[in-house]
């Protein structure tokens, strides 16, 4: 518990929001590298192998951390900004892309959360971002988050960042969602995350769901987001002019052809 | 983190009795997110908050276990009284191994379906991941085998080809060939070699057909099939017929041993196999492999097979050994420029031993000088 730094935190923003995080004399914040928006005078950065939460491992676990910051496909280093000065500092994070900024309290979750791969923010010093590997063949493959999620554990505050709108459900023991895959952004390690094959063919081919449903059972807390990143990204890429898209504005054909292939 | 907050604890302090363990609860008027609790198994049932305000008990029969959670091997043990629902989530694995070791026999049956189907999920998983790994390494295994039966694989395919197939694909090379090489059909030099040539191969089942050409590099290769080709630059460089002849043999003996036709199946096998590693399927292949024949590189062993046996020719053509050793020799001394016959047909000095051993062993025959004044063929190339 001594270990955690407990910090202050105020979310800005309504659909791009950054984080404002308030760190008193000799606490510290650590974040992935490149998301900090800006931050006071008198916070120190150091960049860090690994998450900053062993300082002590040595160097086969600043290996081992290594090997799985690369599995997450994170980047090597993580920053970690240390107030040195003598009140309270701020430093703030911002999201990567539309979305919300969802603030967990692990120690009030249980100690631990695994959520979708790259979604880490930042959090208090202390908490681990660590893999969570999963082991069933179908749901890696098929469970639309793949076989490495992350997972944040200690007792301090983590951030964590959804596409689109979020969603925060809790699922009493033995309730069970279907979700489309990719919206999962994350759960506590106490629901089970499997598969459903969707069972008809026809709505697998024509009904835009793929051929799979997450399924989420209770007991437990899950965060769903209402728009993947990468969904948001296809459709940018279909529109884009370059890839055969028709969407440019102030074309010649541009009114018509808006009326004749109608408005998504 | 408090450690003690999780798992089993044994030895905790405070109102825990020496048989609870910890883990998360959920339920009606409980935090959404669960409270890690502690709970103790006793006669009827288990206890949770022993000791506590809140103490409860949940009889035995009344227990539901079902595997589950993120890792999917979580012990969730779950009852409905009254329509609502509870449930005990055993995630880490001292507190799983703790209710396993101390649950009373009234649990054991709802425990069994729990221990099965974590037997039968992990070996699930392990199937399907080694079929994954099957399927995704296959092309590498194929590499492998490859590489480690490749003398063995190469031999069978060269032994499902036919000395008529040989000699029509050595004929392609050869005309492929051609248009680089300035051969001389006139005079005594193609003359005196396809003599020497036929003198060594009789009785061969290959048609050989002995060609000069024009190179000052001082060289000769073999094509699959039979032709053979000698670069003035050679003739010139020997002063006997029997330095010539020697090469002869160990062109020749190319050709019997099959060693250019293998190394292009190899070379070829080889392409397949990495193409089909690295799913690149870009032609191309036959092309050029045809251009690249006459700079074939054999391996030391297939050399020194070729000295051997190529020895047996001039034994059975009755020609004196001598001159194959000291042509090389010679060659390998000289040093200076690069000789292009020992760029490819590398002169290692254990292999001309091999080859004195080879000579001393058989002992010498009677052999038969070759019939020809080596300076005034020599005479008759053209000038450089």
């Amino acid at each position: 518990m001594a270990q955690m730094h407990e910090i202050d935190y105020q979310i800005f923003g309504s659909e791009m929001q950054y984080v404002e995080i308030e760190l008193d004399p000799q606490e510290a914040a650590v974040a992935e590298a490149g998301g900090m928006m800006y931050m006071d005078d008198g916070i120190a950065m150091e960049t860090v192998f690994g998450d900053g939460s062993q300082q002590k491992s040595g160097f086969l676990g600043a290996l081992m951390g290594m090997g799985k910051r690369l599995l997450t496909g994170e980047s090597l280093f993580m920053t970690i900004f240390l107030n040195q000065g003598g009140g309270k500092r701020k430093v703030a994070f911002a999201a990567p892309y539309p979305g919300k900024i969802v603030p967990l309290h692990l120690s009030e979750l249980g100690g631990q959360i695994i959520c979708q791969k790259d979604s880490f923010l930042c959090a208090a010093k202390g908490v681990s971002v660590g893999i969570a590997f999963q082991k069933k063949l179908g749901v890696g493959l098929f469970g639309g988050e793949g076989f490495i999620m992350q997972k944040l554990e200690g007792d301090g505050y983590a951030f964590v960042h959804a596409g689109g709108t979020l969603m925060e459900r809790t699922l009493a023991p033995g309730e069970t969602i279907r979700v489309d895959t990719g919206c999962l952004v994350a759960l506590q390690p106490s629901v089970s995350y499997d598969i459903e094959y969707v069972g008809k063919v026809k709505s697998a081919l024509f009904g835009g769901e793929g051929l799979f449903f997450a399924t989420l059972r209770g007991p437990g807390k899950v965060w769903l987001q209402s728009l993947p990143l990468s969904r948001l990204a296809n459709r940018i890429y279909a529109a884009m002019p370059a890839t055969g898209g028709s969407r440019e504005e102030g074309s010649l054909l541009g009114g018509l052809g808006n009326i004749l292939d109608g408005d998504r | 983190m408090e450690t003690g907050d999780r798992g089993a604890s044994s030895s905790s302090p405070g109102n825990f009795s020496a048989e609870s363990f910890t883990a998360l609860c959920f339920g009606p008027g409980l935090r959404p997110e669960g409270e890690r609790i502690a709970a103790r198994l006793d006669e009827e049932g288990v206890c949770l908050w022993p000791g506590g305000a809140r103490e409860q008990r949940v009889p035995y029969r009344a227990l539901q276990v079902a595997a589950g959670g993120f890792d999917h091997e979580q012990m969730i043990l779950s009852w409905n009284p009254g329509g609502e629902q509870w449930s005990l989530t055993l995630s880490d694995k001292p507190a799983k191994d703790f209710l396993l070791a101390h649950a009373p026999p009234a649990l054991e049956p709802q425990l069994t379906p729990w221990k099965k189907k974590i037997r039968a999920g992990r070996h699930r998983m392990r199937l399907g991941w080694t079929v994954l790994a099957l399927f995704l390494l296959a092309p590498f295994l194929l590499l492998a085998v490859f590489l480690w039966q490749t003398d063995r694989i190469v031999d069978w395919a060269a032994s499902r080809i036919s000395v008529q197939n040989e000699q029509k694909l050595g004929e392609l090379i050869f005309e492929q060939a051609k248009p680089s090489l300035k051969l001389i059909t006139e005079g005594e030099a193609p003359r005196v070699i396809e003599q020497i040539g036929g003198k060594l191969t009789a009785g061969t089942p290959y048609a050989f057909k002995w060609h000069v050409a024009d190179d000052p590099a001082i060289n000769a290769f073999a094509i699959p099939g039979g032709h053979v080709v000698v670069f003035t630059g050679l003739i010139k460089a020997a002063d006997s017929a029997e330095e010539v002849a020697g090469v002869l043999a160990h062109e020749a003996e190319h050709v019997l041993q099959r060693h250019s036709l293998k190394a292009m199946i190899h070379n070829l096998g080889w392409r397949a196999a990495i193409a089909v590693a690295a799913g690149d399927w870009t032609g191309g292949l036959a092309g050029e492999l045809a251009a690249q024949m006459g700079i074939l590189k054999f391996g030391r062993d297939k050399e020194s097979e070729a000295d051997l046996k190529g020895l047996d020719l001039l034994r059975k053509a009755r020609i004196a050994p001598g001159g194959m050793v000291s042509f090389f020799d010679k060659l390998a001394k000289q040093g200076g420029a690069p000789i292009a016959l020992l760029s490819t047909h590398p002169a290692s000095a254990d292999r001309m031993a091999a080859l004195r051993v080879a000579i001393a062993k058989n002992g010498s025959w009677q052999s038969q000088p070759l019939p020809y004044d080596w300076a005034s063929v020599k005479a008759t190339l053209p000038a450089k």
